[in-house]
């Protein structure tokens, strides 16, 4: 069996053996079936968070299934740097409940295609992965706030790679807050440990990243949201990696369905991207 | 019911045994550089055959090592890395010394095959060096920053004995993208097996094209590729659309155009095809493309061959290939073809490629099989003199032999078919060549000893439909081609002799043979007509006119040529040499790029010591773009610069020629100070000022920085003037200390006005010339050939005439450097110039930088110009601070002259000074030409330089025409010379520069 095949067998295994539970939702704070305001939406390139590999997630239980399809552009054509790259990526996210406040995750970045132009050499390609599975836990609850801590493990499921397994493990929080019925807030904190192994050396990253964001709903099935993300590179060198502001807006659909559109655009850091773009379909039953 | 976190446990320690269970296999360096890391071996699969005398080499090339393999490429030197084995030595250049366009050593410098065979007795290095890149920017390029060598002190004789060098290094624009390449030899293999890592430890993906570039430098080696429509055949490569260029191929060769006969070849082991771009610039053969994500690696393996025989061309070198081919990738054995040349029933000697070749390729699909575009390309060989060949093809195929001579195919192609064994297809019938025997003479009854041959047809080689004679479809525009254009004598049209006596092969046809010995000298000419398979002979006498056209005390110079030593020539020495003689020059100086050369050896070899001076100098030629120009897209490198005297030394990295990348001109200069013996006559000349860049390469400074010279310079940079003009004006930090520079960007004391025979050059050039020189900036301006070959350009048209009291056979080379920093000479290609000025007290003044005079009312300008009778000169002009204020016409018709005798043609005029429309304020400076007429054509651009309507170089003048002759000896040459400056104090109150109109 593969490495990826594997991995994928684990990821299903455990997905499916996990149990589904029902629970009461902290109601004054967290979406209901119909409500558009809920996030925050995992955004960040596909080469920097990989399968949401790094992405704050919702602080607030639920099952669904969604589909992020997301673009990427840079453009740096001129002097000095005559490169620019196009991507394009697939990515199916999966949540199911687990117990009265926790859940599983997974997604996979089932299609990416890369075109990477470098001064006139361009290098193209579809891929397959990579994949996570996570588990979060709502911590607490508090009148119209929840604080969920999760872990997430990058699975070495990539078809990208020459000679790289690159694997990781995330932990983080998220919090919501509903200040007002028309207004919410969240965000949180990420902590991820990328493990890269090639040709035999291991090469490990830490990476914190932020994000906050607010939401507004004029109605409830449709809500608009703006805010931001820092990550940076704590070691091996402490670098500043991306200042990203966004903005998008989800709409609650029938029978479950959701749309949303996400916009970034990474401003300061090493970052080259300049732009992205996710739209999102989502079903939650 | 089961735990959640137990699950998620699961997941986590089940990922982590995965990773961990493929982190297991040290595979090199692709992880990155952590300084232990070692490539293994490339090639594993490659496996020779014991030989006899087994041998391994590997050392740091000592001080006092003489390891330079034979070639004027050969570039080893103390500190350099040497590899060898019984049949290849391998240089590599350590990483701080890097050459030509590499940002640091690291590269193969010098890759010679060791074994002599009978033809090919002096086998040696034809590379200029092949570098590692994984882009085509400067940025991609390798930088290695150590070197180690990897012996293990094994026995020769044993299975698997190596000797290696390890590099390390990274990208230059990154260095978390981390390098490591291994070289290594083993015995009884013909080359050397490569492996680099590669790892991108940067945060992004990117293309990296893993690459050797082969730098062939344009007129060098000629690459082959296999591949529908390739071989020889290269796709035009333009830097901004490198992907029309791109294309794969199952192994690489080239082969050269003169000696020493060498072919090279690289297979890549670890993929089944090589990919990149192919042309005779450069060659760059990598990995496919394709995306590194941030924290991958690669690796990329190959075989790099070099082959001197048995036979010549490519074949070797193929034959190589595909024979590691088999063992590496299973290819099925090659097969191997043998049969023989003949002309009229008789074998034919190849000559070299020059009068039979073979071209091997599977036919076109369609009707026409031989479409050029469409057939494939498979090996190219020369017979030897008993007309044999063999050569090697992929079996199970069709083929079709296409026989070539003298640059044309010389029958009609023919097909065969090879299985799984070797095939002899018997005699290949090709038109027989015809034979010239020619004898020189200085004098009737008297050999010449050096002396050049050129043939041209009778009948317009332009006229529409006359087929045009390459090397496969290289370097065309030789007619008839004796000789691949960028070779030893005979290349193109032209041959060299060093006893008076020619005997050279070429089409049958009816041509002009010409005797020539330079400019000062007469020009004999016979016509022959030539059927095939006939032998004709003729007697031409060349007699010296120097002794009647040139003042005693003045030498004839040339002081911007290149040898085989520089990246782009690949003329023998020994050819050079004879070229420097046969055209009556008396001193040279040699500036080879980036090298400093002086031909001592050869001048030796041919006895030739008082013959001619040599000065050894360095023509510094950056090659790695860099420098940004505001409102230009592209980087920038700041053109060519010459220096002289310098002393060789063979020892040194580059002869002892600082590196000139990366840096200003004033940079440029500040390097070469201390190899200056005698600061205050060293020469730095500005060559081809606005010669337009190939490849992206900038040959001239102001032509980079977009100087236009109607623009002022200041004296440092100011607020209002032009970016050029600033540029020009800034002195730029040492590069060594990083503290204050000694020289501005504008501190070079001469200036190439004319550089070969380029009409519209010299007139753009002059521009820049004036303009300075109405500024203030007192410039020297010389003629140069920037002669890089026996045919494309000439030696010594142009040269320089260098007043004052000179002896070639023993030249004070500091009293005439000084004289070419005062001015005291004059540039031509042909005529000879003598302006004096007589001025009011009766003192004769010639031009003169360094001293100015008052002329007084009643002084007089004498012109005298005088030419050899196949010169034609129509008309003197004089310049008054760069305007033209007066045209002597001379009434010589040179149409109805013996061009062929031996009278020299003179004219002259004396001219009121007064008249002369000198300014009624201020000072003067004042310039004479003569030759031709040609006026100044307009700026139809913009660009504040003079834009030539017509033709550059005009074709083929009707034989009646006067430029005929001439235009046979030296194509594109305007007959004219020009002086010097003469400064006039008009005012008595010193001399001051009249500014820009």
């Amino acid at each position: 069996m593969t490495r990826a095949g594997s991995a994928l067998l684990i990821v299903g295994l455990v997905f499916c053996a996990a149990p589904a539970a029902r629970a009461d939702l902290p109601a004054d704070v967290c979406p209901g079936r119909y409500e558009a305001a809920a996030g925050p939406l995992a955004g960040g390139t596909e080469a920097a968070q990989p399968a949401d590999f790094g992405a704050v997630p919702e602080a607030c239980p639920g099952s669904d299934l969604s589909l992020r399809l997301r673009g990427e552009l840079a453009d740096h054509s001129g002097a000095p740097d005559f490169s620019g790259d196009i991507v394009a990526s697939g990515t199916a996210r999966a949540r199911r409940r687990i117990g009265g406040r926790g859940w599983v995750s997974i997604a996979v970045d089932f299609l990416t295609y890369r075109y990477f132009d470098n001064a006139g050499l361009v290098g193209t390609g579809p891929s397959f992965g990579p994949a996570t599975v996570g588990y979060h836990l709502v911590l607490s609850t508090a009148p119209r706030t929840t604080v969920a801590a999760y872990a997430r493990a990058l699975l070495p499921i990539d078809t990208a790679s020459q000679s790289r397994t690159e694997t990781g493990l995330e932990l983080g929080a998220a919090a919501r807050a509903r200040p007002s019925r028309r207004w919410v807030v969240d965000g949180g904190l990420s902590l991820r440990e990328r493990l890269d192994i090639t040709g035999g050396q291991a090469h490990g990253h830490l990476e914190p990243a932020l994000l906050a964001e607010a939401w507004f709903a004029p109605r409830p099935a449709f809500a608009l949201f703006a805010g931001g993300s820092l990550r940076l590179e704590a070691a091996p060198d402490l670098t500043l990696t991306a200042v990203i502001p966004r903005a998008g807006l989800r709409g609650a659909l029938r029978h479950g369905l959701w749309l949303a559109f996400l916009a970034e655009v990474p401003l300061a850091g090493s970052e080259p991207t300049q732009a992205l773009a996710s739209l999102f379909l989502g079903w939650a039953p | 019911m089961r735990r959640p976190g137990t699950s998620v446990l699961t997941v986590v320690v089940g990922a982590l045994a995965i990773a961990e269970a493929a982190g297991c296999h040290r595979d090199g360096c692709v992880g990155g550089d952590d300084g232990a890391c070692l490539p293994p071996a490339a090639c594993p699969a490659l496996s020779y055959a014991a030989c006899a005398a087994p041998k391994l080499r590997v050392e740091q090339i000592g001080p006092n090592d003489a390891e330079r393999v034979y070639g004027p490429k050969a570039l080893a030197a103390a500190g350099d890395y040497l590899l060898e084995n019984d049949l290849v030595r391998v240089v590599l250049d350590a990483p701080d010394h890097p050459h030509f366009i590499g940002p640091s050593g690291g590269a193969i410098l010098d890759l010679a095959p060791l074994v002599p065979s009978p033809l090919v007795p002096n086998p040696g290095d034809q590379t200029n060096a092949i570098y590692h890149a994984a882009g085509v920017l400067p940025r991609d390029a390798v930088h290695y920053e150590t070197a180690a060598i990897l012996d293990p002190q094994l026995d020769p004789s044993r299975p698997g004995a190596y000797a290696a060098v390890i590099f390390r290094g990274h990208l230059e624009g990154d260095a978390r993208v981390t390098v490591v390449t291994r070289y290594e030899v083993r015995p009884c293999e013909p080359g050397v097996r490569v492996r680099t890592d590669l790892y991108n430890g940067s945060p992004d993906p990117n293309t990296l094209f893993l690459a050797d570039g082969f730098f062939w430098g344009d007129n060098g080696l000629a690459p082959f590729v296999p591949g529908p429509g390739l071989g020889f055949v290269e796709p035009a490569l333009d830097l901004l659309h490198v992907d029309q260029a791109w294309r794969q191929w199952p192994f690489l060769a080239a082969r050269s155009q003169s000696s020493p006969d060498t072919a090279y070849a690289v297979v890549s082991c670890d993929r089944s095809q090589g990919a990149g771009f192919n042309s005779t610039t450069l060659t760059a053969s990598g990995v496919p493309l394709g995306v590194t994500e941030s924290g991958d690696g690669f690796h990329f393996e190959r075989f790099i061959l070099a082959e001197a025989g048995p036979s010549l061309g490519l074949a070797p070198a193929v034959a190589e290939a595909l024979h590691i081919r088999t063992m590496v990738h299973g290819d099925p054995p090659a097969v191997t073809v043998t049969g023989r040349v003949v002309a009229n029933g008789a074998p034919v000697d190849g000559q070299a490629g020059r009068a039979a070749s073979l071209l091997f390729y599977e036919p076109a699909p369609g009707a026409n099989l031989d479409d050029p575009t469409r057939v494939t390309p498979w090996n190219e060989v020369v017979p030897g003199s008993d007309g044999t060949f063999s050569v090697a093809l992929p079996p199970n195929r069709s083929y079709r032999v296409q026989p070539y001579a003298f640059g044309l195919p010389a029958a009609a192609a023919s097909s065969f078919v090879v299985a799984a064994g070797d095939v002899a297809i018997g005699d290949v019938t090709i038109t027989a060549s015809a034979k010239l025997t020619v004898d020189v003479q200085s004098s009737p009854g008297v050999a010449a000893s050096y002396a050049e041959l050129v043939v041209i047809p009778v009948d317009d080689p332009n006229t529409p439909g006359t087929p045009v004679p390459s090397l496969y479809s290289l370097f065309p525009g030789c007619a008839p081609m004796l000789g691949p254009p960028d070779g030893g004598s005979p290349a193109c049209n032209r041959a060299i002799t060093i006893n008076g006596h020619f005997d050279v092969a070429l089409p049958a046809g009816q041509y002009y043979v010409y005797a020539t010995r330079g400019p000062f000298a007469s020009l004999d000419r016979a016509t022959v007509d030539l059927a095939p398979g006939i032998s004709a002979q003729a007697t031409l006498v060349v007699e010296s006119l120097a002794s009647q056209l040139l003042p005693a005390g003045v030498v004839s110079g040339d002081f911007h040529v290149h040898g085989g030593a520089s990246f782009d020539s690949a003329i023998p020495d020994l050819d050079r040499v004879a070229s420097f003689l046969a055209t009556g020059v008396d001193v040279i100086v040699a500036t080879d790029h980036n090298v400093v050369t002086s031909y001592a050896s050869t001048l030796a070899t041919l006895g030739a010591e008082s013959a001619i001076a040599v000065i050894p100098g360095v023509e510094q030629t950056p090659n790695i773009l860099w420098y940004y120009v505001p409102d230009d897209t592209f980087p920038k490198t700041l053109g060519h610069f010459n220096f002289w005297p310098l002393s060789p030394d063979t020892f040194q990295t580059r002869n002892g020629a600082p590196w000139s990348e990366l840096r200003e001109p004033g940079q440029l200069m500040d390097d070469m100070d201390a190899l200056f013996a005698n600061p205050a006559t060293a020469v730095r000349q500005l060559n081809h000022p606005y010669l337009l860049a190939k490849l992206g390469r900038d040959q001239g400074y102001p032509q980079a920085i977009g100087y236009d010279p109607t623009t002022p310079i200041p004296p440092t940079p100011k607020d209002g003037f032009s970016f050029a003009a600033n540029a020009l004006a800034r002195t730029p930090p040492d590069p060594t200390t990083g503290g204050p520079g000694n020289h501005s960007n504008l501190d070079w004391n001469v200036e190439e006005v004319m550089t070969g025979a380029s009409r519209a050059d010299w007139l753009r050039y002059r521009a820049l010339w004036f303009s300075l020189l109405n500024q203030g900036f007192l410039r020297a301006g010389t003629a140069n050939s920037d002669s890089h070959t026996l045919s494309v350009e000439r030696i010594g048209y142009p040269r320089n005439l260098v007043w004052g009291n000179h002896d070639k056979t023993a030249l004070d080379v500091d009293g005439f450097d000084a004289d070419i920093l005062a001015g005291h000479l004059e540039g031509t290609n042909g005529p000879v110039l003598d302006v004096t000025i007589k001025d009011s007290n009766g003192a004769v003044h010639r031009s003169d930088l360094t001293t100015s005079f008052t002329p007084g009312p009643n002084a007089t300008m004498t012109i005298a110009v005088t030419s050899a009778p196949w010169i034609p000169f129509a008309e003197a002009r004089v310049f008054v601070n760069g305007v033209l204020v007066h045209t002597a016409e001379f009434s010589i018709d040179f149409s109805k002259l013996d061009q062929f005798g031996t009278a020299p043609q003179s004219a002259n005029v004396t001219l009121q000074l007064a008249t002369l429309m000198l300014p009624s304020h201020g000072d003067a400076w004042v310039v004479v030409e003569a030759g031709l007429p040609q006026d100044t054509p307009a700026d139809t651009d913009g660009d504040g330089l003079p834009d030539l309507p017509d033709a550059d170089v005009p074709g083929r003048p009707a034989t009646g025409d006067p430029r005929f002759n001439l235009q046979a000896i030296a194509p594109g040459v305007w007959p004219t010379a020009f002086s010097n400056p003469f400064l006039l104090d008009l005012d008595g109150g010193g001399w001051t520069a009249p500014g820009l109109p």
